[in-house]
């Protein structure tokens, strides 16, 4: 015990770094879904599986539509770029929420919130873990999709770009996942709107078709999305070589930008309220 | 409030449940609890038919880029659509044949309930383990029917025939009980070999793939080692059985249907063996402590 | 009055839980001033307020009314200053405040970063403490696979590794067997001691909180009913008088046990009745041993009787008493006893 004691005499000097909380956050997070081997393995598996799958399919794919939207012939080529940006919107949409349904399901809601750290780091931790995990998917599925003939140009100058603009779409969907992580705070009922939204993107947003084939009504909703001008601005760059610089990449990296500047002040707004609310309800903590 | 003395009246009663009725109810009541802990989670089936709706109607659209010749000359009708509900119907059983009672046992032994249950076991986990399998069905054959269903109203060219669909039916049965059989024998082995978990999942993976869910088989023969390694795996066969009686109504004594199905009766055994593997393991775990390590 | 002359401070602190048919007022105007170094209890029965109040310290929860401090800082206008200052430990979860698929070691380095402990000196203070707790053995496992005990344990020592001024503990040995208990209490009386730490310390146990406090407060639904010494809150314990009654005894003959009991003079109410294994357990109060227990003897002659003794009142007889209430009314009210 005189060890212990001596041990508290020392009042601790130096400080911690934002950037180190964050990291390890992202840590906690990494380990904890690194415990859970078998779903991980299972995530890659079908990931891989899906590759194939539209690998086959694109011989039975008639490439007219593909081409008409500004994509080139192959409509593999154009798949496995969906394939690979698509795990990107989770990361956007659905990160804040499920820090929090994480933090209530483990019961460490409360003793995160006692600490002098802001919830934003332990926010940007889980984004930096979700954007990270995606990143894996991307880094496999490229090559991969190469290696099976996926005409992808490949440089310095359309990696960087690919970089930007895959982070920019995790920035333009966040908005949605501040507000979606409100809900969650508030209604503790799963995620609607992370569910609905993930959905929504999966249909309309041109991962697996070119939003071309879409009636005219529901191509609106594909245009209010942030993952049809990211898929949009990526494919033309991954398949024609060109960088943010060209006018399509660039109206649609603008169309991003205004959705994050339009979007961030009403969800932070809508999250502090929410925030401000749950702690005096006190039912924050509970699941 | 009882006495002690109303308590000690009502257990004088000894009466007890044997035989084929007793097993019923048992394997009923397995049935029962787990569909009432799914539904507990009021959104869950909700959330999981809107998957299926989103699912189908992303291949609908994909349908569109589909070359229908292609898909002739590949020995199927050219609807992709029809091709395509009909694999995500079918493949809505794998899980819940192959992975989903090791996964179950997982549950049960972190939870500490599996003790429980062996403590109250009579027949070797014979009721148990059919209890769950129809939970599994059930669940399955739901997102089955909402699959199907979206299918016709998409457009699909299934058939209107209930002879038809009776045939299917058969073929469902036939390919779930087969892929059961493989599921009991993993939930088994999963009591003594944690890690069986892992591979079991990327078996379904395997199986997804090599079922030809989304893409005719025929494109396989030009890589014919991964065409002779769907043609090992049952479910392959019971989708093409599937698919020729819904959508080219087919009957079984067709010789494109006969081949497929007596691969797939060669796998019937596998519902046997199941249970008798998961008796093995079960017993084995209980001489070396197993029971309610996880 | 300068905030800062206190450790902490509470003015009339409200919390109420409203929901769509009723209020309930988890906690009452609560007003306490507890000094620097004060070691410092809050004793009530389970929902009378203790976690309620101990959060709004924590700044978890925004009361209703009412403010506080802590070392000056306050919960409302500077929360970020008070978490600096304060350690956090709440029992009642059972160690589930803590990440279970991480191990003991990830979940302390984590939370150090959190707290702003840098690295090496988080290291240097959480392997003191584990060795101390003797967990440091565990402290490479997962967390899902420790007992409930070690749970609590790593928690007390997340709550220390940023040296904090002030813990606030919340039932921080619930959970724990007898030798862990003893040896957190005694390491908890010394930091106070030896470091000057302000320990805000609630329990249920009223005579944990007896061995540890330099001043209790008793709380009881949301309401402060006593704030006093130890030796205060003794003395008031010390009036309640209990007899306990071990019979063999039918419960067919419990009736008129009961009723013979009743009728002695020396008896002011019986307070509780139950069967354990072939005998009954009675509890009554008396005015005074010394006239009490002959008289029960005499009138349960005839009966098996194993023992009467005198027996330390439990929590609640002591609350009520403290709290003014008349035992009597209550305890008829609980136990639905007709009065003869």
């Amino acid at each position: 015990m005189e060890e212990v004691l001596n041990l508290f005499q020392e009042k601790s000097s130096g400080k911690v770094s934002s950037v180190y909380k964050v990291y390890m956050a992202m840590l906690r997070r990494a380990k904890i879904r690194f415990n859970y081997k078998t779903w991980m393995l299972f995530d890659f598996a079908t990931t891989i599986f899906n590759v194939f799958t539209y690998f086959l399919l694109s011989f039975i794919i008639l490439p007219q539509q593909v081409v008409a939207a500004g994509y080139g012939e192959s409509y593999f080529t154009f798949a496995v770029i969906g394939l690979a940006v698509s795990h990107y919107i989770t990361a956007g949409l659905r990160s804040l929420a499920r820090t929090i349904r994480l933090e209530q399901f483990y019961g460490t809601i409360e003793s995160v919130l006692s600490t002098p750290t802001d919830f934003v780091i332990l926010f940007l931790g889980d984004l930096l873990y979700y954007v990270l995990y995606s990143s894996i998917f991307l880094i496999i599925i490229l090559p991969l999709g190469i290696m099976l003939g996926a005409k992808i140009v490949v440089n310095i100058y359309t990696l960087l770009t690919l970089i930007f603009l895959v982070l920019l779409l995790v920035l333009s969907n966040l908005p949605i996942g501040i507000l979606s992580a409100a809900m969650v705070m508030k209604f503790k009922q799963g995620d609607p709107i992370g569910w609905a939204l993930t959905w929504i993107n999966q249909l309309f947003g041109g991962t697996f078709f070119p939003i071309t084939i879409l009636p005219p009504s529901l191509r609106i909703i594909s245009f209010g999305l942030p993952l049809t001008y990211a898929l949009d601005a990526i494919r033309y760059s991954l398949i024609w070589g060109v960088t943010i610089f060209h006018p399509r990449v660039l109206m649609d990296t603008l169309a991003m930008i205004i959705y994050t500047i339009v979007g961030y002040p009403i969800a932070i707004k809508v999250f502090r309220i929410v925030y401000k609310g749950a702690l005096k309800e006190g039912k924050l903590g509970i699941y | 409030m009882s006495s002690i003395s109303d308590i000690i009246e009502v257990f004088r009663a000894r009466e007890k449940e044997h035989g084929f009725h007793a097993f019923i109810r048992r394997a009923l009541a397995s049935c029962f609890y787990q569909l009432k802990i799914y539904t507990s989670y009021r959104m869950n089936f909700a959330l999981d038919l809107i998957d299926i709706t989103i699912s189908a109607l992303i291949y609908y659209y994909i349908g569109f880029l589909v070359s229908p010749q292609d898909l002739m000359r590949l020995g199927y009708t050219p609807d992709y659509i029809a091709f395509a509900l009909a694999g995500i119907a079918l493949s809505r059983y794998i899980w819940t044949s192959v992975a989903r009672l090791a996964h179950k046992m997982r549950h049960e032994i972190s939870a500490g309930t599996f003790e429980s249950l062996a403590a109250a076991d009579f027949d070797d986990f014979h009721a148990w383990l059919w209890g769950q399998i129809l939970y599994g069905f059930t669940w399955s054959s739901s997102v089955f029917f909402v699959t199907i269903l979206l299918g016709y109203s998409l457009g699909a060219s299934f058939t209107r025939s209930l002879v038809f669909w009776l045939q299917a039916i058969l073929i469902v049965l036939l390919t779930v009980l087969i892929h059961a059989g493989i599921g009991v024998m993993a939930a088994g082995m999963y009591i003594v070999h944690k890690q069986l978990e892992t591979l079991l999942v990327l078996l379904v993976a395997v199986i997804e793939f090599f079922g030809g869910v989304l893409y005719p088989l025929s494109l396989l023969w030009n890589y014919p080692p991964l065409y002779y390694i769907a043609m090992l795996i049952p479910f392959t066969h019971g989708l093409e059985l599937f698919r020729r009686t819904i959508i080219d109504e087919l009957p079984l004594t067709h010789p494109l249907m006969l081949r497929h199905l007596i691969i797939l009766l060669v796998f019937f055994p596998t519902i046997f063996l199941g249970f008798k593997v998961f008796k093995h393991y079960l017993n084995k775990a209980k001489k070396t402590g197993l029971l309610a390590a996880y | 009055m300068n905030m800062r002359d206190y450790a902490i401070v509470s003015e009339e602190l409200t919390k109420i839980y409203r929901d769509k048919h009723r209020e309930i007022v988890a906690v009452d105007h609560v007003s306490i001033k507890i000094k620097y170094g004060e070691f410092f209890g809050l004793l009530g029965p389970n929902g009378a307020g203790k976690t309620t109040f101990a959060k709004m310290l924590a700044t978890l929860l925004i009361p209703d009314e009412g403010e506080a401090w802590i070392e000056g800082y306050s919960i409302l206008k500077d929360p970020i200053e008070v978490r600096k200052r304060i350690g956090w430990m709440m029992g009642e979860t059972g160690g589930r405040a803590l990440y279970w698929r991480l191990s003991g070691w990830d979940n302390l380095m984590f939370f150090a970063s959190i707290l702003n402990v840098p690295r090496k000196i988080a290291e240097k203070r959480a392997r003191t403490l584990l060795r101390f707790l003797e967990l440091e053995d565990a402290v490479d496992k997962l967390v899902m696979n420790y007992s409930t005990g070690m749970r609590i344990k790593l928690m007390l020592i997340r709550s220390l590794l940023h040296n904090p001024d002030v813990l606030i503990l919340d039932e921080p040995t619930l959970g724990l067997d007898v030798e862990s208990a003893i040896k957190v209490r005694n390491f908890l009386r010394r930091l106070a001691d030896e470091l000057g730490k302000t320990i805000l310390f609630t329990s249920h146990n009223m005579y944990e909180v007896e061995q540890l406090c330099d001043r209790i407060a008793v709380i009881n639904k949301g309401r402060i009913i006593f704030i006093g010494t130890p030796r205060e809150i003794k003395e008031k314990v010390e009036e309640i008088k209990i007899v306990e009654i071990i019979v063999a005894s039918t419960d067919s003959d419990l009736k008129e046990i009961l009723n013979k009991l009743e009728s002695l003079s020396v008896i002011n109410t019986v307070l509780f009745h139950e069967r354990e294994a072939k005998n009954i357990k009675i509890r009554v109060s008396v005015n005074d041993y010394y006239t009490a227990i002959p008289e029960i003897a005499r009138v349960l002659r005839g009966y098996k009787v194993e023992s009467i003794s005198r027996a330390l009142p439990t929590l609640e007889e002591a609350f009520l008493k403290i709290a003014g209430v008349k035992i009597e009314e209550t305890e008829t009210r609980r136990f639905g006893r007709r009065r003869l």
